[in-house]
């Protein structure tokens, strides 16, 4: 009998029909445990099975660092939020709460529309199909992952599991990193909601589709040439890693009502997980919004690679789900280049802060560096491009 | 663990709630915050909510969970902010303080910026008015701003927002709504001035209706809609401050 695996969880134990009944926690789905584990009789005694720590049970420093953020948001929040009732905060308190209200509004529905078009992806599209898709031509598997987003409309946030998925089922790196850039922004959630931001004027929203395509075939390209799965990804990621929620997603035979259900939690997984992200973004850009005067932009409409640069800056630092950031861009409309609102609505699904710490959970730190700088130079370049040829996209 | 279902259960219902209301009794507030137009959007998340609250009702704690209770509340409770900012957000109101800064200036004054200065030549980045509504409280301020040829030497009435400068002659103020696109994080102002020989006793941030003959004035070069008055009157905040 084996002692216990995993810090005394009793996975592994003796008892075959016990063992079937227990769940595995997802840390050990994708760990070594399933290369080194191999279930013996019940007789035999087997040396006991330490495996690396569990994050279940030790918080991964990533984890702490996440927890410490979140715990001073929160403080700084709440400090605001009290320091506000006092008569000389009061109007700035007032005009920060409706501009982030007024945000949030607009933006959760969007999010939890497109949480809830991935839950129904997680479960009713096999992965097996998009894997087949992928694999016969490599160099077309890069034009294809482009738009797949097309097909599989999620926000930034939520794509990273995804990617994780594909690269597990041995999607081509190229492929991968093109759809991680463009799926977030080639989607007809995103289609949608840039088209009402800017009040149905179809141009903003082509251009930005299109944009979002090319530098994200680029750059899936360019990088293809250079890093490959070898010596790309965490070596966790070589393997086939195994969902660990529990369901079983594979089996056609589900009951319909039963499918709905198990997406349905998938969907509300995403909005506990991603909401956050959101609100933090929005109550920041809120901050801005109301505290920067608007005089100050007056001053970069006239240096648009500035402007440009700038935008850019917010869109790293705002965090705002693609889904939603077109509101925040429009509202500049008027007051920066076109170009300079198209790098925001660029750059943003591609590249900000939360979505670089995700990266960290698949590729190497050359990887995500290349990308940075690669994604970083290519939406500069091509928004000045575009600001020279197309100074006004209305 | 039980304590985190129950407050994932929790922060669905509260949201649940809230859009609901919002949607249903609240829709003076949420006229505050969004476009009518978009009003389906809050509409279609209290559907979502209430799905994603049905199954969470039913549901044993995801595996994903377990084991670090501790580490997920901040990120729980962070979902409630926007709750509690409501409280301010009701009360809130986008003065002139507010105009200052989501108004461009230059040294001779604000620009108005949604002003068609020229015919012809839309340089504002707004999108196309919407038809004017025929309600009295519903004054087309948009379009005297954007319009005023269609109104010059005509009688109109506005309701809108005082602002007095220094730096404006005794006899002239400014008077001013918010006109939203999508949602209030984008409001910008819509002002006329009002020619009126009390001027400098007009109260700032209080809403007022004033009747009078519209005209363009030239102002440091500027061209900028005004209305003559003799008499100005205060009413209470309108049910819908913004104008769409």
């Amino acid at each position: 009998m084996v002692e216990g695996v995993g810090g005394g969880k009793g996975v592994g134990g003796g008892d075959a029909a016990n063992e079937r009944n227990t769940p595995i926690p997802p840390s050990l789905c994708n760990s070594q445990f399933f290369l080194t584990f191999i279930p013996t009789p019940p007789m035999i005694q087997l040396p006991l099975y330490r495996p690396a720590p569990d994050p279940e049970e030790e918080p991964r420093g990533s984890e702490i660092i996440a927890f410490g953020l979140e715990y001073a948001f929160l403080t700084c929040v709440l400090l605001f939020f009290f320091q506000g009732m006092s008569p000389a905060w009061g109007n700035l308190l007032g005009e920060l709460s409706i501009t982030f209200l007024a945000i949030i509004v607009e933006a959760l529905p969007f999010m939890l529309i497109g949480s809830l078009a991935g839950g129904l992806i997680e479960v009713f599209i096999p992965v097996d199909l998009v894997d087949r898709l992928f694999r016969r031509r490599r160099l077309a598997a890069v034009f294809l992952a482009g738009g797949m987003g097309l097909f599989f409309p999620v926000c930034e946030c939520a794509i990273v599991p995804v990617v994780r998925r594909l690269l597990g089922k041995g999607v081509p790196f190229n492929a991968a990193i093109t759809f991680l850039l463009a799926g977030p922004i080639v989607n007809g959630i995103v289609a949608a909601s840039t088209a009402i931001a800017y009040r149905y004027d179809w141009n903003y929203v082509f251009v930005r589709l299109g944009m979002g395509y090319g530098i994200a075939v680029f750059i899936g390209l360019f990088l293809g040439l250079f890093f490959h799965r070898g010596n790309g990804l965490l070596p966790a990621w070589k393997v086939l890693p195994t969902c660990g929620c529990g369901h079983d997603h594979g089996s056609a035979g589900q009951a319909l009502l039963l499918r709905l259900r198990h997406a349905l939690e998938h969907a509300g997984d995403d909005f506990f997980d991603v909401g956050r992200y959101l609100i933090v973004g929005a109550f920041i850009a809120a901050l801005m919004r109301s505290t920067i005067d608007m005089n100050t932009f007056l001053s970069l409409k006239d240096s648009p690679w500035l402007a440009i640069v700038l935008m850019m800056a917010m869109a790293l630092l705002l965090n705002l789900c693609s889904e939603a950031d077109a509101f925040i861009a429009a509202s500049f409309r008027g007051l920066m280049p076109d170009a300079a609102m198209m790098a925001f609505m660029v750059l943003g699904p591609m590249l900000d802060i939360k979505l670089i710490l995700m990266y960290f959970s698949v590729f190497r730190k050359r990887v995500i560096l290349s990308l940075i700088g690669t994604v970083g130079t290519t939406v500069f370049l091509a928004m000045l491009g575009l600001h020279t040829f197309f100074p006004k996209l209305h | 663990m039980r304590a985190l279902q129950l407050m994932k259960i929790g922060i669905l219902a509260a949201w649940t709630a809230f859009f609901g209301w919002l949607v249903s009794l609240g829709q003076n507030q949420l006229g505050r915050l969004l476009h009518p137009s978009l009003w389906w959007l809050v509409g279609a998340a209290t559907v979502v909510l209430l799905l994603f609250l049905a199954v969470n009702l039913r549901r044993q704690l995801p595996l994903a969970d377990q084991g670090k209770g501790w580490l997920k509340w901040p990120a729980l409770l962070i979902l409630l902010v926007p709750l509690l900012y409501f409280i301010t957000a009701r009360n809130g109101r986008f003065d002139a303080a507010t105009l200052a800064k989501r108004a461009i200036q230059t040294p001779s004054g604000f620009v108005p910026q949604s002003i068609n200065t020229g015919a012809g030549d839309d340089d504002s980045g707004y999108p196309p008015l919407l038809p004017p509504k025929k309600t009295a409280a519903d004054i087309p301020l948009t379009r005297l701003s954007r319009e005023p040829e269609n109104y010059e030497g005509k009688e109109v009435e506005i309701v809108c927002k005082t602002f007095v400068d220094q730096r404006l002659p005794d006899d002239l103020f400014m008077c001013y709504r918010y006109l939203i696109t999508c949602c209030a994080a984008d409001a910008l102002p819509v002002f006329v001035f009002v020619k009126y020989p009390e001027a400098r006793s007009i109260k700032n941030d209080q809403w007022i209706r004033a009747k009078g003959p519209f005209s363009r004035i030239e102002n440091a070069s500027i061209t900028v809609p005004s209305i003559q008055t003799e008499m100005v009157e205060y009413i209470p905040e309108p049910p819908f401050p913004f104008i769409f």
